[in-house]
Protein backbone atom coordinates (compact mmCIF):
# COMPACT_ATOMS: atom_id res chain seq x y z
CA UNK A 1 0.00 0.00 0.00
CA UNK A 2 3.16 2.58 0.88
CA UNK A 3 5.26 1.54 -2.38
CA UNK A 4 1.78 2.53 -4.23
CA UNK A 5 1.47 5.39 -2.13
CA UNK A 6 5.09 6.00 -3.08
CA UNK A 7 5.24 5.18 -6.79
CA UNK A 8 1.61 7.09 -7.13
CA UNK A 9 3.20 10.08 -5.93
CA UNK A 10 6.50 10.26 -7.73
CA UNK A 11 4.87 9.77 -11.03
CA UNK A 12 2.71 12.55 -10.04
CA UNK A 13 5.84 15.31 -9.14
CA UNK A 14 7.21 13.65 -12.89
CA UNK A 15 3.99 14.42 -14.39
CA UNK A 16 4.24 18.03 -12.85
CA UNK A 17 7.50 18.47 -13.56
CA UNK A 18 6.73 17.29 -17.07
CA UNK A 19 3.94 19.99 -17.52
CA UNK A 20 6.54 22.81 -15.74
CA UNK A 21 8.80 22.44 -18.90
CA UNK A 22 5.92 22.67 -21.68
CA UNK A 23 4.97 26.39 -22.73
CA UNK A 24 2.41 27.43 -25.44
CA UNK A 25 3.40 27.45 -29.26
CA UNK A 26 6.76 24.74 -28.06
CA UNK A 27 7.43 22.79 -31.19
CA UNK A 28 7.44 18.72 -30.57
CA UNK A 29 11.22 18.22 -31.20
CA UNK A 30 11.99 21.25 -28.77
CA UNK A 31 12.96 20.33 -25.28
CA UNK A 32 13.00 23.31 -22.45
CA UNK A 33 16.16 23.36 -20.94
CA UNK A 34 15.80 26.28 -18.69
CA UNK A 35 12.80 28.32 -17.54
CA UNK A 36 14.31 31.63 -15.32
CA UNK A 37 12.17 33.94 -14.03
CA UNK A 38 13.15 37.14 -12.30
CA UNK A 39 14.88 36.73 -8.63
CA UNK A 40 12.69 36.12 -5.95
CA UNK A 41 14.15 39.27 -4.00
CA UNK A 42 12.15 41.37 -6.65
CA UNK A 43 9.12 40.31 -5.57
CA UNK A 44 9.97 41.00 -2.14
CA UNK A 45 9.48 44.30 -2.33
CA UNK A 46 5.91 43.68 -2.47
CA UNK A 47 5.91 40.97 -0.04
CA UNK A 48 7.25 43.58 2.11
CA UNK A 49 4.99 46.50 1.29
CA UNK A 50 1.77 44.37 1.33
CA UNK A 51 3.41 42.73 5.42
CA UNK A 52 3.70 46.66 5.93
CA UNK A 53 -0.05 47.65 4.91
CA UNK A 54 -0.80 44.81 7.18
CA UNK A 55 1.01 46.50 10.22
CA UNK A 56 -0.49 49.58 9.60
CA UNK A 57 -3.80 48.28 10.57
CA UNK A 58 -2.75 46.90 13.64
CA UNK A 59 -1.00 49.71 14.62
CA UNK A 60 -4.00 52.07 13.52
CA UNK A 61 -6.42 49.71 15.50
CA UNK A 62 -4.45 49.44 18.39
CA UNK A 63 -3.71 53.23 19.08
CA UNK A 64 -7.65 54.12 18.45
CA UNK A 65 -8.17 51.29 20.83
CA UNK A 66 -6.08 53.08 22.98
CA UNK A 67 -7.18 57.22 22.13
CA UNK A 68 -10.14 56.80 20.89
CA UNK A 69 -12.29 53.84 21.59
CA UNK A 70 -15.52 55.58 21.03
CA UNK A 71 -14.81 55.21 17.07
CA UNK A 72 -14.44 51.31 17.70
CA UNK A 73 -18.23 51.31 18.96
CA UNK A 74 -21.57 51.49 17.52
CA UNK A 75 -22.21 52.95 14.11
CA UNK A 76 -18.25 54.01 13.95
CA UNK A 77 -17.16 50.41 14.82
CA UNK A 78 -19.46 49.11 11.85
CA UNK A 79 -17.95 51.25 9.58
CA UNK A 80 -14.40 50.60 11.19
CA UNK A 81 -15.10 46.76 10.31
CA UNK A 82 -16.15 47.55 6.74
CA UNK A 83 -13.59 49.33 6.08
CA UNK A 84 -11.27 46.87 7.45
CA UNK A 85 -12.55 44.14 5.19
CA UNK A 86 -12.58 46.43 2.14
CA UNK A 87 -8.39 47.27 3.42
CA UNK A 88 -7.27 43.67 3.39
CA UNK A 89 -9.44 42.71 0.03
CA UNK A 90 -7.34 45.13 -1.93
CA UNK A 91 -3.80 44.54 0.28
CA UNK A 92 -4.61 40.71 -1.30
CA UNK A 93 -5.16 42.46 -4.59
CA UNK A 94 -2.16 44.20 -5.01
CA UNK A 95 -0.21 41.31 -3.63
CA UNK A 96 -2.15 38.94 -6.38
CA UNK A 97 -1.24 41.52 -9.23
CA UNK A 98 2.56 41.67 -7.91
CA UNK A 99 2.85 38.39 -7.52
CA UNK A 100 1.45 37.83 -11.51
CA UNK A 101 3.72 40.42 -12.57
CA UNK A 102 6.79 38.74 -11.10
CA UNK A 103 5.69 35.15 -11.91
CA UNK A 104 4.44 35.17 -15.94
CA UNK A 105 7.75 37.30 -16.52
CA UNK A 106 9.75 34.40 -17.78
CA UNK A 107 12.87 33.27 -20.15
CA UNK A 108 12.72 30.11 -21.66
CA UNK A 109 16.04 28.51 -22.73
CA UNK A 110 15.02 25.29 -25.37
CA UNK A 111 17.45 24.00 -27.84
CA UNK A 112 16.38 26.04 -30.76
CA UNK A 113 15.74 29.17 -29.40
CA UNK A 114 15.33 31.90 -26.22
CA UNK A 115 12.19 33.14 -25.57
CA UNK A 116 11.59 36.35 -23.79
CA UNK A 117 7.98 36.69 -22.15
CA UNK A 118 7.75 40.38 -20.78
CA UNK A 119 4.43 40.39 -18.79
CA UNK A 120 3.70 44.32 -17.79
CA UNK A 121 1.01 45.14 -15.80
CA UNK A 122 -2.12 43.06 -16.30
CA UNK A 123 -2.65 43.66 -19.78
CA UNK A 124 0.80 44.26 -21.18
CA UNK A 125 2.51 41.07 -22.45
CA UNK A 126 5.23 41.30 -25.38
CA UNK A 127 6.95 37.58 -26.80
CA UNK A 128 10.43 38.22 -28.39
CA UNK A 129 12.21 35.04 -29.83
CA UNK A 130 15.77 34.44 -31.05
CA UNK A 131 17.16 31.38 -32.30
CA UNK A 132 20.25 30.34 -30.90
CA UNK A 133 21.75 30.39 -34.68
CA UNK A 134 21.77 33.88 -34.23
CA UNK A 135 23.52 34.64 -30.97
CA UNK A 136 26.88 36.58 -31.15
CA UNK A 137 28.17 37.32 -28.07
CA UNK A 138 26.52 36.77 -24.54
CA UNK A 139 27.24 38.52 -21.52
CA UNK A 140 26.61 37.69 -18.06
CA UNK A 141 27.18 40.36 -14.66
CA UNK A 142 26.32 40.90 -11.62
CA UNK A 143 26.71 44.35 -10.02
CA UNK A 144 25.96 45.80 -6.61
CA UNK A 145 26.13 43.93 -3.23
CA UNK A 146 22.51 42.43 -3.17
CA UNK A 147 23.06 41.31 -6.58
CA UNK A 148 26.34 39.74 -5.09
CA UNK A 149 25.13 38.12 -2.17
CA UNK A 150 21.82 37.11 -3.38
CA UNK A 151 23.78 36.02 -6.90
CA UNK A 152 21.63 37.35 -9.54
CA UNK A 153 22.01 40.05 -12.51
CA UNK A 154 22.00 40.70 -16.03
CA UNK A 155 22.34 38.37 -19.55
CA UNK A 156 22.98 40.19 -21.85
CA UNK A 157 23.00 37.86 -25.33
CA UNK A 158 24.21 40.41 -28.35
CA UNK A 159 22.35 39.05 -32.01
CA UNK A 160 23.52 39.10 -35.59
CA UNK A 161 20.34 40.47 -36.50
CA UNK A 162 20.10 44.27 -36.76
CA UNK A 163 16.79 44.70 -35.78
CA UNK A 164 16.59 42.67 -32.88
CA UNK A 165 19.74 44.25 -31.39
CA UNK A 166 20.51 43.13 -27.86
CA UNK A 167 18.25 40.80 -25.87
CA UNK A 168 18.27 40.88 -22.20
CA UNK A 169 17.61 38.80 -19.28
CA UNK A 170 17.60 41.50 -16.24
CA UNK A 171 17.40 39.99 -12.50
CA UNK A 172 17.79 36.09 -13.07
CA UNK A 173 19.02 33.88 -10.95
CA UNK A 174 23.16 32.37 -11.36
CA UNK A 175 23.47 34.58 -14.71
CA UNK A 176 26.95 33.28 -15.16
CA UNK A 177 25.48 29.46 -15.00
CA UNK A 178 22.60 30.81 -17.20
CA UNK A 179 25.95 31.94 -19.76
CA UNK A 180 27.36 28.69 -19.57
CA UNK A 181 24.07 27.04 -20.90
CA UNK A 182 23.21 29.15 -23.70
CA UNK A 183 26.72 28.75 -24.96
CA UNK A 184 26.58 25.21 -25.05
CA UNK A 185 23.22 25.00 -26.39
CA UNK A 186 24.55 27.19 -29.31
CA UNK A 187 27.38 25.11 -30.04
CA UNK A 188 24.73 22.00 -29.67
CA UNK A 189 23.13 24.35 -32.32
CA UNK A 190 25.54 24.72 -34.22
CA UNK A 191 26.56 21.12 -34.25
CA UNK A 192 22.87 19.74 -35.51
CA UNK A 193 22.31 22.25 -38.43
CA UNK A 194 25.89 21.16 -39.32
CA UNK A 195 24.59 16.90 -39.05
CA UNK A 196 21.64 18.04 -40.93
CA UNK A 197 23.31 19.39 -43.59
CA UNK A 198 25.68 16.84 -44.04
CA UNK A 199 23.16 14.17 -44.12
CA UNK A 200 20.74 16.28 -46.55
CA UNK A 201 23.98 16.46 -48.98
CA UNK A 202 24.81 12.80 -48.30
CA UNK A 203 21.14 12.27 -49.43
CA UNK A 204 21.33 14.36 -52.71
CA UNK A 205 24.72 12.75 -53.63
CA UNK A 206 23.53 9.55 -53.04
CA UNK A 207 20.59 10.14 -55.29
CA UNK A 208 22.68 11.47 -57.84
CA UNK B 1 -27.49 54.97 7.97
CA UNK B 2 -27.53 52.93 5.16
CA UNK B 3 -24.66 55.09 3.55
CA UNK B 4 -21.52 53.25 4.50
CA UNK B 5 -22.76 49.97 3.45
CA UNK B 6 -23.80 51.51 -0.16
CA UNK B 7 -20.18 52.90 0.06
CA UNK B 8 -18.69 49.63 0.79
CA UNK B 9 -20.69 48.12 -2.13
CA UNK B 10 -19.48 50.38 -4.60
CA UNK B 11 -15.56 49.52 -3.62
CA UNK B 12 -16.44 45.68 -3.52
CA UNK B 13 -17.74 46.28 -6.99
CA UNK B 14 -14.55 48.22 -7.87
CA UNK B 15 -12.30 45.11 -6.37
CA UNK B 16 -14.18 42.69 -8.13
CA UNK B 17 -13.69 44.25 -11.24
CA UNK B 18 -9.94 44.82 -10.95
CA UNK B 19 -9.68 40.82 -9.65
CA UNK B 20 -11.46 39.81 -12.47
CA UNK B 21 -9.33 41.26 -14.59
CA UNK B 22 -6.13 39.69 -12.94
CA UNK B 23 -7.89 36.15 -12.75
CA UNK B 24 -8.13 36.86 -16.46
CA UNK B 25 -5.17 37.29 -17.12
CA UNK B 26 -3.63 34.70 -14.97
CA UNK B 27 -5.55 31.97 -16.75
CA UNK B 28 -4.70 33.44 -20.21
CA UNK B 29 -1.29 33.93 -19.63
CA UNK B 30 -0.39 31.18 -17.11
CA UNK B 31 1.88 28.16 -18.05
CA UNK B 32 0.01 24.66 -18.48
CA UNK B 33 0.57 23.07 -14.39
CA UNK B 34 2.76 26.41 -12.81
CA UNK B 35 1.74 27.60 -9.47
CA UNK B 36 -0.37 30.46 -11.10
CA UNK B 37 -3.44 27.67 -10.47
CA UNK B 38 -2.78 27.34 -7.12
CA UNK B 39 -2.38 31.52 -6.66
CA UNK B 40 -5.50 31.91 -7.91
CA UNK B 41 -6.92 29.59 -5.93
CA UNK B 42 -6.21 30.65 -2.62
CA UNK B 43 -6.31 34.12 -4.21
CA UNK B 44 -10.35 33.81 -4.93
CA UNK B 45 -10.80 32.08 -1.27
CA UNK B 46 -9.45 34.57 0.40
CA UNK B 47 -11.32 36.66 -1.23
CA UNK B 48 -14.90 34.90 -1.26
CA UNK B 49 -14.15 34.04 2.58
CA UNK B 50 -13.86 38.20 3.46
CA UNK B 51 -16.56 38.91 1.23
CA UNK B 52 -19.08 36.47 2.94
CA UNK B 53 -17.98 37.56 6.28
CA UNK B 54 -18.70 40.97 5.61
CA UNK B 55 -21.96 40.00 4.06
CA UNK B 56 -23.13 38.34 6.87
CA UNK B 57 -21.84 41.31 9.17
CA UNK B 58 -23.77 43.74 6.99
CA UNK B 59 -27.10 41.83 7.61
CA UNK B 60 -26.43 40.81 11.00
CA UNK B 61 -25.41 44.93 12.22
CA UNK B 62 -27.29 47.79 13.12
CA UNK B 63 -27.63 49.87 10.57
CA UNK B 64 -30.38 52.26 12.27
CA UNK B 65 -27.98 54.87 13.96
CA UNK B 66 -27.18 58.13 13.77
CA UNK B 67 -22.97 59.03 13.36
CA UNK B 68 -21.87 60.54 16.49
CA UNK B 69 -19.82 63.24 15.23
CA UNK B 70 -18.60 64.81 19.08
CA UNK B 71 -16.02 62.36 19.50
CA UNK B 72 -13.42 64.37 17.72
CA UNK B 73 -14.34 67.29 19.34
Amino acid sequence: MRIGIRIWISLFLVKMRELKKQFPGQQADEKTVLLARVHWFKFAGNLLFAFVLVLMWFVAWALIDQYLPTLLQGMWGNIWILFSFLYFLFVALFLYIGWLNYYLDVWILTNDRLIDIDQKGLFNRSVSQLSLGQVQNIKAEIKGFLPVLLRFGNVDVETAGAEVGRFSFRNIPKPFEVEEKVLILVEDFFKRKKREQDQITKKENYAS
Amino acid sequence: MIIPVIIYIIFLIIYLIFASFAIFSARRFGFVGDATKYVTIIFILFGLTLIIISGVYILGANWNQDLDLTIFS
